[in-house]
C-alpha cells in the first residue's frame, strides 16, 4: 500500500479527496490477509473484518428501493453465525466520569445498536445519550481516516510507515535526552493499562511531564471529597435509600459519573402504584440558579444565584448543626427552615448533592452536613480511589512559555478548542517544536500538529477502563478498525518503545491472572471496585462569600455535546435540549426579569423563536450570542452551555452554536461575576421544538389567554391527594360497533410520569433502533423532525419558578386509531396483535393519517433524508453515505421520500420474538412477560416505560394499568389508546404548600 | 312549459328583455360565430396578449409540478400538524368554482330560468377548467405520485384494495364522476351549436374538427326528440350529483376528528360556499368577455342582477355557518372545539380569519341596493372580493384547525415557502389557457337553446 | 349511379313547418323528417312521435352501477381482504353510501348519452341531407321536412304536390349514391 500511497503523493494536493477514498478503498481490500489473523482464538474478528470491510464496500440500500449495490457473499461461513440474527458482546464506553458498561448489537459483524450492560455498576441495563450515540461517532464520516501532517499552509494524507519512520529517531532522540522537553496532555481517563503504559513511559522518559485536560473532569467535586475525607477518597451516592435529597446547584440525575444509577435510584422511590405506597414516596428540594433535568423533577425549587448558595449552605448549616456554624441570614428563611426541618427530620434518609460550580471548601461542608445528617454508609459512601497528581493547562501554558516543552503528545484532547481564550494556550502552543495530536477527528487541536494520528473507536479497539466506584472492565473490538488507524494505547506503546504493541497483548499484560473470556462475556472483572473507607470528614475551613448583585454567569457542559466532543453526532445536535427544547445549538439563558431589565425581547414569533442577539463580556474576552428567555432561573443569573461553536469537528456541529469557552475565566471556573450583556439589535432563529409552546412568557401569557388552562395532558397529582384516594378523572364513553377481538398476544405500554426525568435517552434509543435519519436545523424549524418519539415538556405555575412535567409521547397504537380509516390506500391497518402498523411500500403520502392523529406522534418524509437528502452527504465523496449505512438496523426499513412513518412498537423486535419462539416450539401466540421490550424502554435508566402483553393479566404492564394512577391521553376522544400513562406524582412539602 | 314552446304575448315583455334588439336568429348565430370564425392572422390582440401571459403561467405550473416530483413535496412549506396547506387549500378552492357551472346548467334548468341559456356554455366550460385546476392538486400533493394508481380498485399483485371507508377515495369518486358528467353535459349541450359552425366553415381544418365533433347532428326533429330527454336526465342527475361533490368534499374535514373540522354543518356550508364562489367566478370571467366578445345584447344587466342576487343570498348562508359554527362551539362546551374557534378569531391566524369574513360576509350585502347590484363594476370588484374571500375560507377552515390541536407540543404555525405561490399562480395560468382558447373557438352562447326562447312571431322575421 | 333519395321542402318559421308535419302526418306517411335548428316545441306532436324510451335504459343503468359498486365494497372489505381498520367494522355501510351514490350517477350520466347517440344513430357523419346546399342554413334559422323515397307512399309527383300545399319556400329532390 505505501508504495501507491507514496507515487500518489504528488497528486494529493489537487486530488486528496480522491486519494483518501482510494487508499481507504485498497485499505478495506487489505482486511483480507491483514497481517494480524495471528489471534487463532479469535475466529469472530476475522469475520468481523470480511464482513465490516465487504458491507463498507456494499452498504445496505435496504428500504423502499431496491439496493443496487452487491453484497459480497461469505466465502467460508464463520462458526456460529447465523446471518440474520444479531450477536451482542459486552464492552466498556471509557470516559472520565468513569467508564460505562455496554452491550453491542452487531448484524454481520456490524455494531448497530448499543444498550446498558446490566451487570455494570454505572449502566444497570440504561444507557445514556451519549453512550447510544457512540455508534454513530464510529460510522461518523467525518472521522480522520489517515495519518496527516502539515503542507504548505494546509495538512496533506501521510502514512503510517511515514510515521514509523518518524517516530523510531525521534523517540530515541528524546530517549537519550532522558525525555526532557517531552510532555503529554492526557484526557484523565482511569484505566490500568493507560496507567501501566504511561508508568512505562515514565520509564523510558524519566524527564516526561504528565498534564490532564478535560473539561468534563469533575474537579470541584473530587478535590471536596478529598478535602473532607482526605486524598483519593471519592463519594458515591446511593439516591435509591433516600427519602429527602437536596440538589444545590447540581444535576445529580443528568450529568456526572453516577447520572444513570442516581436517576434509577431516584426513580425508583416514586413508583407509586397504590394509595397507601404514597407515604413511602422520596422528595427532592433544587436549588440552583439554572433549571436542570434535576430541576424539572424538584418537588421544590428554589432558583438561587449561585454567588448567593455559600450563604445559602452556611445558613442551612446553622439550622443542621447550630452548635458548629454561626448563624447566617439568608433570604428565604421559610423555604430554608423548612428544608432543614425535613432533612433533620430523616436522618440517615437524608442526602445534599452538590454542584460542580462551587468550590471544593462547599463540596467539603457539603459531605460534613450529609455525615451529620447521618448518611455516610447509608446515602452515600466513601471510596478509596488511589490518589492522582496530575499538572493542569495552566501548568503547561506556564512550560511552554519557559520554553520547557519541545515535544507534546495530546491524546484524546481537544484543547485549542476547549480552553478558554484568556488561557492563551493557542498562543503557548507554538513554542513547542513537535506536537504529535492523537484523536478520533482532526480537530482543532490538530490543525498545528505536526503529526495527526488517526486513532480507533473505542469499538475498533482493545483497552480497559475503570466505572466510577473503581469496577473494572474491559474494552473488546466490535469490528476490524474502519480507516486507517491503530487504538491510543498502541501508539503509547510505541511511544513507550515497548516489543509487544498489539493492543490485545497489551491489556491481557494489565490483566494476567483473570479469566479473560469470561470477562469478556460479562462487561465487568470481579472485586476491582474500590474498598469503601469509613473515614468521617473534616470540617474545611470556609472562606468568607462575597455575594455581589451584580450578573453571574455560569458555565454548564451542555446536555447533548458535553464539552464539544460529540458536536458531530447529528443524533446529539437534533436531540432537543430536556429542557429548553431547543436543537442544533445553544444560546444564553436569561431569567424574565433580566430579560425586562435588558431590554431583550427575545420570542416565538408567530413562525419561530426569535432570539435577540446579545454581546456578552467578561473580562477582556467578550462574544454574541442569542439570548433565550428561561423561566425559573435566578434572576441575576445567565447559562450558557459549552461545546458549540466548533470550528473542526465535521460538517455536523462546524459552526453551530457559540464556543463559550472564548469568555471562560482562565481558571476554568464554571461561575463568574459581573458579566455584561448589552443587545446587539441583530435576530437570531432557535430551533426550538416546541415553538409555539416555548418557555416563554408571552408564549405562556398567550396560551391562558386562549383559555387553555384546562388542557391538561400531562395530568399531575400530589402524593397527599393520591394518598387521599384523588382519582384521575375518566370517561368511560361506548363503543357504537362491536370491537374487535384480541386473542393472543395484545400489546401495551404504560409510561409512568412519575417515573420519568426526561433525560430523552428513549429518542437516541428510538433513533438508533429504528433508522431514523436526522433532517437538519432548518427542517426542524419547519417542524419536520422524525423522531418516533418526543419528550414535550409542559409548565405549570409562576413564570418565574414554574414546575415542569415532561412527557414522553410515541404512537398511542390507539385501538379506535383515527389514522386508519382516513387512509385511502389502507397503508395503516391494525394487526392481529393490536399493532397500529405502517405499510410503507403501500404508502401514496396523502398525510391525511397525521391531520387526523389527535397525538400528532406521525412523521413524514418531506424530502428523502435518509438517502439523496441525508445531512452527511457530500457530493464529492460517496463513501460518506455507505459510511452510515453500516449503522442501519437491517431488521428496519429504510424510508423513501414521501412515506408516513411513526412508532411500530419495535415491531421488528416482536417478530424476533415470535420467531425465538417458534424455533423454540413454544406457543408464539402467548410470549412470555419480557419477552419483547422496545428500544425505548430497555434503554430507560428509570423504567418508566413498561411493555407487554394486555391479555397476560400477571403481565408488569397489565398490573399498572390497574393502577389508580392509569389515564389514556385525550381519552374523551374513545381511541382506545394502548399506550396510557401513569399520573406525574408530586411530594411536596406541606410546610412550604 | 317547455323549452322552445311558441311565446304568449305576456311573455314576450320578459323576454325582450332576456334578448333585447330585436334579433333574428341569423343575427344570434351571426354573432356567437363570429369570434370563432375569424381567422388566426385576425385574432384580436387582446386575445393574444393575455393567451400569452396565460400559456407562460400554465408552462411554469408544469416545470414546477415536475420539480416538485424531482425533489419531494418538502420545498412547500408543509409541516406537523399542517400536514396539509396550500395544495389542499387550492383544491377546495378550484372545486368549489366548479359548481357554479353545472349548478347555473342544471338547476337553473330544471327550475325553467330561461335567464340562464345566455350564461350556462360559459358557466360550464369554466367548471370543467376549474375542475381540472382542482384536480392536479391532489394528484401532485401527496408524497409518491408514482403510485397513485394504488387509490383504483384495480386488482393487482398485492391482492391490495383501496380503504373504501377514507373520504379521499369518496373525493376520488365523487370529483372524478363530476368532472366525467359536467364534461359530457357541456358537449351534449355543444353539438347542435358545433354543427352549426361546421355547416358555416369556411376552411377544411375546421370544417373537418367541427363536423367530427358535431357527430353528423342534422337536426333531425327525431333527434331532438331524445335529445332532450338526454339533457333533461343529465340535468336532473347533475342536480343532486353537484350537490353531493361538495358535500363529500367536505366530508374530508367532517369526518376527521379534528376540532374546527369535525362538524356536521359541513355539506350545506361547503355547498353555499361552492355556490357563492362559483357565480363570483362566472361574474368576474363574464363581465370583461362579455365587453369584449360584444355580447352586450345576449348577456344583459337582467343576468347580471339575477346573479349577484345568488351571490347575496349564498354570502349570507355562508356568514351564517360561520356564525353557528361559533355558536356551537360555546354551546357544546367542548373546550378544544371552543378554544379551535377562539383561536381562528383571535389566534395567530386571525388575519386570514378576518379577510374571510370582510370578503364573504360583509362586502357581498351591498348587493341589498338595487343600485350596486346592476353596477357592472361594482359586481366584477366584489367578485373579486368574493374569490379572495373563498379561498381565505379553505386556508382558514385547514391550515388554522390544523395548526393548533389537541397537543400544545405539537403546535407550529404554517408559513408558506417559495413555490406554494407558484403553484397556485400557475394554476390560475392553465385555466386562463383553457378558458382563453375556449372563448376563441368554440360557441359561447348556446345557440340552439338562445334561438328556443327567442319570440317565434313573423314580426321578428329578418 | 344515383337514385332518388327524398324530397326536400325548406320552410322559414317553427309556425310553417308545424303546419305542415300535421298534413304529412295526416297522409300516412312513415319514413319522413323534419329538421330545424333548435327543438320545436310541439312539432313532435305534430309528427306523431312516440316519447324517448332513454329514461328506461338509464334507469338500469343507475341500479346496475349501483349494485356493482357496492358488491365491491362490501367483497372487497369484508370478505376478498378484511382488513382492522381503525376498529371499524368490515360491513361499513355508512361509509360506503358515498361512493355507491357517485357510481350511479356516474353509470346514468353516461347511459343518458351514449345511449342518445345510439338511438340517434349518430355518429354518422355523411348523410345524403348534406349534399343539399341549402341544408346548411338547418342548423342556423330554416326549418327543413324531408319525405324519404323508401317510404311506401312516395311518389315523386304527388309527394311534390303535397308539400307545394304546405306552402314551402322551396322544394329540391334529393340523391344518393347507391
Amino acid at each position: 500500500m505505501s508504495e501507491t500511497m507514496t507515487e500518489n503523493m504528488k497528486y494529493w494536493r489537487s486530488v486528496q479527496y480522491q486519494e483518501w477514498t482510494n487508499e481507504y478503498k485498497a485499505l478495506i481490500k487489505d482486511e483480507f490477509q491483514a497481517g494480524d489473523s495471528e489471534f487463532t482464538s479469535l475466529q469472530r474478528r476475522d469475520m468481523l473484518k470480511l464482513m465490516g470491510a465487504s458491507f463498507a464496500l456494499a452498504g445496505l440500500g435496504a428500504g423502499c428501493r431496491r439496493p443496487v449495490d452487491k453484497i459480497m457473499p461469505y466465502s467460508k461461513a464463520p462458526e456460529g453465525t447465523i446471518p440474520g440474527i444479531p450477536k451482542y458482546f459486552a464492552t466498556t464506553r471509557p470516559s472520565v466520569l468513569g467508564a460505562m458498561g455496554l452491550v453491542v448489537e452487531t448484524h454481520e459483524g456490524r455494531p448497530t445498536k448499543i444498550e446498558g450492560n446490566e451487570l455494570h455498576p454505572a449502566s444497570l441495563g440504561a444507557a445514556s445519550i451519549h453512550d447510544q450515540a457512540a455508534v454513530l461517532e464510529l460510522y461518523d464520516p467525518d472521522r480522520s481516516k489517515v495519518p496527516t501532517k502539515p503542507f504548505e499552509d494546509g495538512r496533506i494524507p501521510g502514512t503510517w510507515d511515514e510515521w514509523d519512520a518518524f517516530a523510531s529517531d525521534h523517540f530515541n532522540g528524546l530517549v537519550k535526552k532522558q525525555g526532557d522537553g517531552f510532555a503529554f496532555v492526557f484526557g484523565g481517563e482511569e484505566s490500568k493499562t493507560l496507567e501501566r503504559l504511561q508508568k512505562e513511559i515514565l520509564l523510558k522518559y524519566p524527564k516526561a511531564v504528565f498534564y490532564t485536560h478535560n473539561p468534563i473532569l469533575p474537579k470541584n467535586s473530587r478535590e471536596g471529597a478529598e478535602k473532607a475525607f482526605g486524598a483519593g477518597s471519592r463519594v458515591l451516592y446511593r439516591f435509591e435509600k433516600a427519602k429527602v435529597i437536596l440538589s444545590v446547584q447540581a444535576d445529580p440525575l443528568m450529568n456526572g459519573a453516577q447520572a444513570l444509577v442516581n436517576a434509577r435510584g431516584f426513580a425508583a422511590a416514586r413508583k407509586i402504584y397504590k394509595a397507601e405506597e404514597a407515604s413511602g414516596m422520596n422528595r427532592l428540594y433544587a436549588v440552583e440558579a439554572g433549571y436542570s433535568l434535576t430541576g424539572t423533577n424538584a418537588d421544590h425549587r428554589l432558583p438561587l444565584a449561585a454567588s448567593q448558595t455559600p450563604d445559602f449552605l452556611k445558613a442551612l448549616a446553622h439550622e443542621l448543626l447550630p452548635e458548629k456554624f454561626a448563624a447566617v441570614n439568608f433570604s428565604n428563611m421559610r423555604f430554608l427552615k423548612a428544608l432543614a426541618k425535613d432533612l433533620s427530620k430523616n436522618k440517615g434518609q437524608a442526602l445534599i448533592v452538590m454542584g460542580e460550580n462551587q468550590v471544593s471548601e462547599l463540596h467539603a461542608l457539603v459531605h460534613c452536613l450529609n455525615h451529620a445528617l447521618d448518611g455516610q454508609g447509608k446515602v452515600f459512601e466513601v471510596a478509596a480511589a488511589p490518589a492522582v497528581q496530575t499538572k493542569n493547562m495552566a501548568d503547561l501554558v506556564v512550560a511552554l512559555n519557559k520554553n520547557q516543552v519541545q515535544t507534546l503528545v495530546m491524546m484524546g484532547v481537544n484543547p485549542v478548542y476547549s480552553t478558554p481564550e484568556s488561557l492563551g494556550f493557542k498562543d503557548a502552543l507554538r513554542k513547542a517544536k513537535i506536537l504529535i495530536h492523537m484523536g478520533l477527528y482532526e480537530d482543532e487541536s490538530a490543525q498545528n500538529a505536526h503529526w495527526h494520528l488517526p486513532v480507533s473507536h473505542f469499538l475498533e479497539s482493545w483497552g480497559d477502563a475503570k466505572a466510577f466506584d473503581g469496577t473494572a472492565s474491559l474494552i473488546q473490538p466490535m469490528i476490524a478498525p474502519l480507516h486507517n488507524t491503530r487504538s491510543d494505547l498502541e501508539i503509547l506503546a510505541q511511544i513507550a518503545q515497548l516489543d509487544s504493541r498489539k493492543g490485545l497483548d497489551l491489556v491481557k499484560a494489565s490483566w494476567a491472572g483473570i479469566n479473560f473470556e469470561q470477562a469478556l462475556h460479562d462487561g465487568v472483572i470481579p472485586n476491582t471496585a474500590y474498598a469503601v473507607s469509613s473515614k468521617t470528614p473534616v470540617l474545611p475551613s470556609l472562606s468568607a462569600s462575597k455575594s455581589s448583585s451584580n450578573i453571574e454567569i455560569l458555565f454548564n457542559l451542555d446536555n447533548k455535546t458535553l464539552d464539544g466532543r460529540y458536536a458531530n453526532l447529528s443524533w446529539m445536535q437534533e436531540l432537543a435540549d430536556p429542557v429548553t427544547k431547543l436543537t442544533w445549538g445553544n444560546a444564553i439563558l436569561v431569567s424574565q426579569a433580566l430579560s425586562k431589565e435588558l431590554g431583550i425581547n427575545s420570542r416565538v414569533t408567530t413562525r419561530i423563536y426569535e432570539a435577540d442577539v446579545v454581546s456578552v463580556t467578561l473580562g477582556s474576552q467578550s462574544i454574541e450570542a442569542p439570548a433565550f428567555i428561561m423561566p425559573g432561573l435566578a434572576d441575576k443569573s445567565v447559562v450558557v452551555s459549552l461545546g458549540y461553536g466548533r470550528e473542526n469537528s465535521g460538517i455536523i456541529g462546524n459552526g453551530v452554536g457559540v464556543n463559550f469557552f472564548k469568555i471562560m475565566p482562565a481558571d476554568f471556573a464554571l461561575t463568574a461575576q459581573g458579566v455584561q450583556i448589552v443587545k446587539t439589535g441583530k435576530i437570531e432563529k432557535l430551533a426550538s421544538t416546541q415553538e409555539q409552546f416555548a418557555m416563554n412568557a408571552d408564549a405562556i401569557q398567550e396560551v391562558s389567554v386562549l383559555s387553555l388552562d384546562n388542557r391538561d395532558p400531562a395530568k399531575l397529582r400530589t402524593a397527599q391527594e393520591f394518598a387521599a384516594g384523588a382519582k384521575i378523572e375518566k370517561h368511560p364513553l361506548e363503543q357504537l360497533t362491536d370491537a374487535w377481538k384480541y386473542t393472543g398476544n395484545k400489546w401495551g405500554m404504560v409510561i409512568d410520569l412519575s417515573s420519568c426525568t426526561g433525560c430523552n435517552a428513549c429518542v437516541t434509543a428510538c433513533q438508533s433502533e429504528n433508522n431514523i435519519p436526522v433532517v437538519g436545523k432548518d427542517q426542524v424549524m419547519r417542524s419536520r423532525a422524525l423522531q418516533w418519539i418526543r419528550v414535550d415538556r409542559y409548565f405549570t405555575g409562576d413564570v418565574s419558578n414554574p414546575q415542569s412535567i415532561a412527557q414522553p409521547v410515541p404512537c398511542m397504537h390507539c385501538e379506535n386509531a383515527p389514522c386508519e380509516p382516513v387512509c385511502p390506500v389502507a397503508a395503516t391497518v391494525h394487526d392481529t396483535e393490536g399493532l397500529n402498523t405502517m405499510i410503507y411500500n403501500r404508502c401514496v403520502g396523502t398525510r391525511y393519517c397525521g391531520n387526523n392523529c389527535p397525538y400528532k406522534v406521525r412523521r413524514f418524509n418531506y424530502l428523502d433524508y435518509s438517502n439523496s437528502g441525508n445531512i452527511y452527504i457530500n457530493p464529492l465523496d460517496k463513501e460518506r453515505n455507505t459510511l452510515l449505512q453500516m449503522q442501519k438496523n437491517p431488521d428496519v426499513t429504510i424510508r423513501y421520500r414521501g412515506v408516513m412513518e411513526k412508532c411500530t412498537y419495535c415491531t421488528q423486535r416482536v417478530q424476533e420474538a415470535k420467531i425465538a419462539a417458534k424455533r423454540d416450539q413454544t406457543d408464539s401466540n402467548h410470549l412470555p412477560d419480557g419477552a419483547v421490550t422496545p428500544a425505548c424502554a430497555q434503554t430507560c435508566p428509570t423504567k418508566a416505560i413498561t411493555f407487554g402483553n394486555l391479555n397476560d393479566d400477571q403481565s408488569r404492564v397489565s398490573i399498572l394499568k390497574n393502577s389508580e394512577r392509569n389515564y389514556n391521553l385525550l381519552e374523551e376522544l374513545n381511541t382506545r389508546p394502548r399506550t396510557s400513562y401513569l399520573a406525574k406524582l408530586r411530594n411536596p412539602n406541606l410546610e412550604l404548600a | 312549459m317547455h323549452r322552445g314552446d311558441l311565446v304568449l304575448d305576456e311573455d314576450l315583455v320578459k323576454r325582450d328583455e332576456l334578448i333585447r334588439g330585436g334579433l333574428s336568429y341569423h343575427d344570434v348565430t351571426e354573432i356567437v360565430c363570429k369570434t370563432a370564425e375569424t381567422p388566426f392572422l385576425e385574432t384580436h390582440k387582446g386575445w393574444l396578449v393575455g393567451f400569452a401571459v396565460a400559456a407562460s403561467l400554465a408552462t411554469m405550473l408544469i416545470l414546477s409540478i415536475a420539480y416538485l416530483i424531482w425533489e419531494g413535496i418538502g420545498i412547500w412549506g408543509n409541516s406537523s400538524p399542517a400536514f396539509w396547506a396550500w395544495d389542499i387549500v387550492n383544491f377546495v378552492f378550484w372545486v368549489g368554482i366548479g359548481h357554479a357551472g353545472t349548478l347555473i346548467s342544471a338547476i337553473l334548468f330544471l327550475f325553467r330560468q330561461k335567464w340562464r341559456t345566455s350564461i350556462n356554455r360559459y358557466a360550464e366550460a369554466m367548471t370543467i377548467f376549474a375542475v381540472i385546476c382542482a384536480l392536479i392538486f391532489p394528484g401532485i400533493h401527496v408524497g409518491r405520485i408514482w403510485v397513485v394508481y394504488f387509490f383504483f380498485p384495480i386488482p393487482n399483485q398485492m391482492d391490495m384494495w383501496p380503504n373504501f371507508r377514507s373520504p379521499l377515495l369518496w373525493d376520488l369518486f365523487a370529483v372524478g364522476t363530476y368532472f366525467t358528467v359536467s364534461l359530457l353535459f357541456w358537449y351534449v349541450g355543444l353539438v347542435p351549436d358545433l354543427a352549426t359552425l361546421r355547416d358555416r366553415a369556411k376552411n377544411k381544418i375546421s370544417k373537418l374538427l367541427y363536423g367530427v365533433f358535431s357527430a353528423g347532428w342534422r337536426g333531425s326533429m327525431r333527434h331532438w326528440v331524445n335529445y332532450e330527454r338526454a339533457y333533461l336526465l343529465l340535468a336532473a342527475l347533475s342536480t343532486p350529483l353537484v350537490l353531493s361533490v361538495h358535500s363529500v368534499v367536505s366530508f374530508d374535514f367532517a369526518t376527521a376528528q379534528l376540532p374546527g373540522w369535525h362538524t356536521t354543518i359541513f355539506p350545506p356550508y361547503f355547498v353555499a360556499g361552492a355556490i357563492f364562489s362559483g357565480f363570483a367566478m362566472v361574474q368576474t370571467l363574464m363581465l370583461p368577455a362579455r365587453l369584449w366578445l360584444g355580447l352586450k345584447d345576449i348577456v344583459t344587466i337582467k343576468h347580471i342582477e339575477n346573479m349577484n342576487k345568488i351571490i347575496l343570498v349564498t354570502g349570507t348562508m355562508v356568514g351564517y355557518a360561520y356564525g353557528i359554527e361559533f355558536f356551537m362551539a360555546w354551546y357544546s362546551g367542548n373546550e378544544y372545539e371552543s378554544f379551535t374557534f377562539i383561536n381562528r378569531a383571535f389566534g395567530p391566524y386571525a388575519w386570514a380569519y378576518w379577510t374571510m369574513v370582510t370578503c364573504n360576509v360583509i362586502t357581498p350585502q351591498l348587493f341589498w341596493f338595487k343600485k350596486l347590484r346592476t353596477s357592472i363594476t361594482v359586481s366584477f370588484v366584489l367578485s373579486i372580493f368574493v374569490n379572495i374571500g373563498m379561498w381565505f375560507e379553505r386556508f382558514v377552515i385547514i391550515v388554522t384547525s390544523l395548526n393548533r390541536d389537541f397537543l400544545p407540543s405539537s403546535w407550529h404555525y404554517f408559513t408558506p415557502r417559495f413555490w406554494e405561490p407558484v403553484f397556485f399562480i400557475g394554476s390560475f395560468g392553465l385555466f386562463f389557457t383553457l378558458f382563453l382558447l375556449f372563448v376563441r373557438y368554440l360557441p359561447v352562447i348556446a345557440m340552439a337553446e338562445v334561438k328556443s326562447i327567442m319570440p317565434h312571431g313573423e314580426e321578428h322575421h329578418a | 349511379m344515383l337514385k332518388n333519395y327524398g324530397l326536400l321542402a325548406e320552410y322559414e318559421t317553427p309556425h310553417a313547418i308545424c303546419e305542415a308535419s300535421e298534413k304529412i302526418r295526416d297522409a300516412g306517411y312513415k319514413n319522413w323528417d323534419a329538421c330545424t335548428p333548435f327543438p320545436v316545441h310541439g312539432l313532435d306532436k305534430a309528427m306523431g312521435l312516440k316519447a324517448s324510451i332513454l329514461p328506461w335504459m338509464v334507469l338500469v343503468a343507475g341500479i346496475t352501477g349501483c349494485f356493482l359498486i357496492s358488491w365491491l365494497m362490501i367483497w372487497v372489505a369484508a370478505y376478498d381482504y378484511p382488513l382492522n381498520i381503525g376498529g371499524k367494522p368490515t360491513w361499513s355501510i355508512p361509509a360506503f353510501v358515498p361512493p355507491a351514490f357517485e357510481v350511479t350517477i356516474l353509470f346514468s350520466a353516461l347511459t343518458a348519452v351514449f345511449g342518445m347517440f345510439f338511438l340517434n344513430g349518430l355518429p354518422r357523419l355523411n348523410h345524403p341531407l348534406f349534399h343539399s346546399k341549402r341544408f346548411e342554413r338547418v342548423t342556423d334559422d330554416k326549418f327543413f321536412i324531408i319525405i324519404e323515397a323508401e317510404d311506401a307512399l312516395f311518389d315523386l309527383e304527388k309527394t311534390k304536390a303535397l308539400l307545394n300545399e304546405t306552402h314551402p319556400v322551396g322544394i329540391e329532390l334529393l340523391e344518393e349514391q347507391v
